[in-house]
């Protein structure tokens, strides 16, 4: 699998009134082209911040450090790290796009929906014909299952119910990369199902379904699945379900405080978790089973207030006097999994 | 009053509309109408946790607002330990209140963000009690921020300077200090980060026992309700499909809705 996306040290730094924090710190990560790769992590871990950043949406003033390697479709890369506004420009929804948690905020309340489809179209391809447009908006419309999509694209979005109005935003999100000129010469309908498309080649999905209904969001999650097999996407999905991630990512990474605490195969992680954080996730994490649940104590730290070690450290059940003394680095703990724990490295001592 | 056999929360074919947005000069007519709560009946047993879950719209806040008259439905019955709450006088239902109280989903926006901690929780006092002293409405304070979690040094600070889950701990004391009968919780747990949110829902559990309470507990969440459920109503379109022993309605579930929302849960690969 040749890979989409490479992140190497990537770090974000924002300026608050007690001095500078990380909310992204040295994140290293990849995305193969059709892979789909779960950011796990709860509030304040950093897994938004760092999805903003991959979308040069950080707010002003932050400092952005290491580098963020997007393959491009025309065959050259683009450090996403470094990248000026104008350029940004031309990428955004086009190499890569994103659909965030509550699409009734990206939406803009007084524009027919078709037509704010239309816009992610015309923004890249200012000279395709108004008709050609709307075929395009139609056919996203109807990749993203939307019923109706001639009727739905007449609509309001506060005429759709919230599942629809996320299925828009992901009509709008693969709109620009559907409808390339240059790979467009296939109407979408002949496509070969996994034949990987010109952009957008990374779709990044932030607590796409956390606002939905659980009937909605297993609709939801299903389509992200089909565009992604179907299309070829590489997709982020940034989620603090772990039930939601079981069912979406090849893979998984785990953010704590900043930092990639874990990372592994989907099943791998979940069944054997190797950092005391992803265990705690676990068991905290509510099933149809009664009696299971066991919380993690104390809060996440405050990133103003880390630790001088592990960041996980205050909260963890089997600390060692040790941990406070340094950040554990990322150990092996089997098949390309690893973990930040340096328990981990000694258990296999141990056996 | 005490012997008397009557079951402690009582609610008959209880109903609620609302008029569909037409405007304030739309005209209205009968299809103007939406049914939120439709004619809904159930029995609630003194110390059992009565759970009810549905997906969004299907009226479960509504209901939850209507058994405690925040919200006066337009038709039924309501009767909390054999007393007609519907019948209730303005003053009458405010002494009844007393016994009856809510917690709610959004910690932060039930709080009063320029009032401190302490005169937050102590606020039910003052108007439930106002014969006891300023010390003695501090000092119940201390004992009950105490018990769900806090130091006695969080009373002098502002809600805003509380995490999500120390904020719910905060409306779960301000619940707690009258030494309620029943307490309606309306997603205490939806807007907290999950380990969070697991100490919340055992917090929740353990003071059951020990101040003998009993929970109404909205939820659209099975996994959340399968927590703490003793029995569980499934709520679709104003009604009750489903109403069961939890293990029953989780495992063998009678109502094809009631499968399709087991079905929708992502379950993780258990090892």
């Amino acid at each position: 699998m040749s890979e989409l996306l490479t992140v190497r040290n990537l770090t974000v730094e924002l300026p608050t009134a007690r001095g500078w924090i990380r909310p992204v710190n040295e994140v290293s990560l990849r995305i193969g082209a059709g892979e789909s790769l779960g950011l796990v992590g709860e509030s304040g871990s950093g897994k938004t911040m760092l999805a903003l950043a991959l979308m040069g949406l950080l707010p002003a003033g932050a400092r952005i450090s290491g580098e963020a390697i997007l393959a491009l479709a025309r065959a050259e890369e683009q450090n996403l790290a470094a990248l000026d506004e104008r350029r940004w420009r031309d990428l955004r929804g086009l190499d890569l796009a994103m659909v965030f948690q509550e699409p009734m905020t990206s939406l803009n309340p007084v524009m027919r929906v078709g037509d704010q489809i239309a816009e992610a179209i015309t923004t890249h391809f200012p000279k395709m014909k108004a008709v050609e447009v709307k075929q395009c908006v139609l056919d996203a419309l109807r990749l993203a299952a939307v019923p109706d999509p001639a009727v739905r694209s007449g609509q309001y979005p506060h005429q759709l119910s919230g599942g629809l109005r996320q299925r828009v935003m992901i009509a709008m999100a693969i709109v620009a990369g559907v409808s390339d000129p240059e790979s467009a010469t296939t109407p979408l309908e002949h496509r070969v199902p996994g034949t990987p498309l010109n952009p957008p080649r990374l779709l990044i999905a932030d607590e796409p379904t956390t606002a939905l209904d659980v009937t909605v969001q297993k609709q939801i999650l299903e389509l992200l699945d089909g565009l992604r097999r179907r299309l070829g996407l590489g997709l982020l999905f940034i989620t603090h379900d772990l039930g939601v991630v079981a069912r979406v990512a090849d893979r998984i990474v785990v953010m704590y405080a900043g930092r990639i605490v874990e990372e592994g195969l989907t099943k791998e992680v979940l069944q054997r978790p190797g950092h005391p954080y992803t265990q705690g996730l676990i068991a905290a994490s509510p099933t149809l089973e009664r009696g299971r649940l066991s919380p993690i104590p104390g809060t996440v730290p405050q990133l103003t207030e880390l630790p001088p070690g592990c960041s996980f450290e205050p909260r963890c059940p089997v600390r060692l006097p040790e941990c406070r003394l340094a950040v554990p680095s990322l150990r092996d703990a089997g098949d390309s999994h690893s973990a930040r724990c340096i328990l981990v490295g000694q258990k296999v001592v141990v056996k | 009053m005490e012997d008397f056999i009557a079951d402690f929360l009582e609610v008959r074919e209880l109903t609620k509309t609302y008029r569909r947005s037409g405007g304030a000069f739309a005209r209205e007519s009968e299809t103007d109408r939406f049914v939120a709560v439709d004619g809904v009946t159930f029995i609630v047993t003194r110390g059992e946790t009565f759970a009810i879950v549905g997906e969004s719209g299907c009226g479960k806040t509504t209901l939850a607002r209507t058994l405690l008259r925040l919200i006066e439905p337009d038709s039924g019955r309501v009767s909390f330990e054999g007393r007609d709450l519907l019948a209730l006088k303005p003053a009458e239902l405010r002494a009844q209140r007393r016994a009856m109280q809510m917690i709610f989903q959004d910690p932060f926006a039930s709080l009063d963000p320029r009032m401190r901690v302490g005169e937050l929780v102590a606020e039910p006092l003052a108007i439930h009690e106002p014969q006891l002293s300023r010390s003695g409405r501090a000092e119940r304070s201390a004992a009950i921020l105490e018990r769900v979690g806090l130091s006695g040094e969080a009373m002098k600070r502002y809600p805003h300077e509380f995490s999500g889950g120390q904020r719910q701990r905060i409306g779960i004391a301000r619940a707690l200090i009258l030494r309620p009968k029943l307490i309606v919780a309306d997603e205490p747990v939806s807007a907290l980060d999950v380990s969070v949110g697991a100490q919340v829902l055992l917090l929740l559990r353990e003071l059951q026992a020990e101040f003998a309470l009993t929970y109404v507990f909205i939820s659209h969440s099975l996994p959340v309700v399968a927590q703490l459920a003793t029995r569980i109503a499934v709520m679709h379109r104003g009604s009750f499909v489903e109403v069961g022993e939890a293990e029953q309605v989780l495992h063998q579930p009678a109502h094809e809705y009631t499968r399709e929302l087991l079905s929708a849960v992502p379950a993780m690969p258990v090892s």
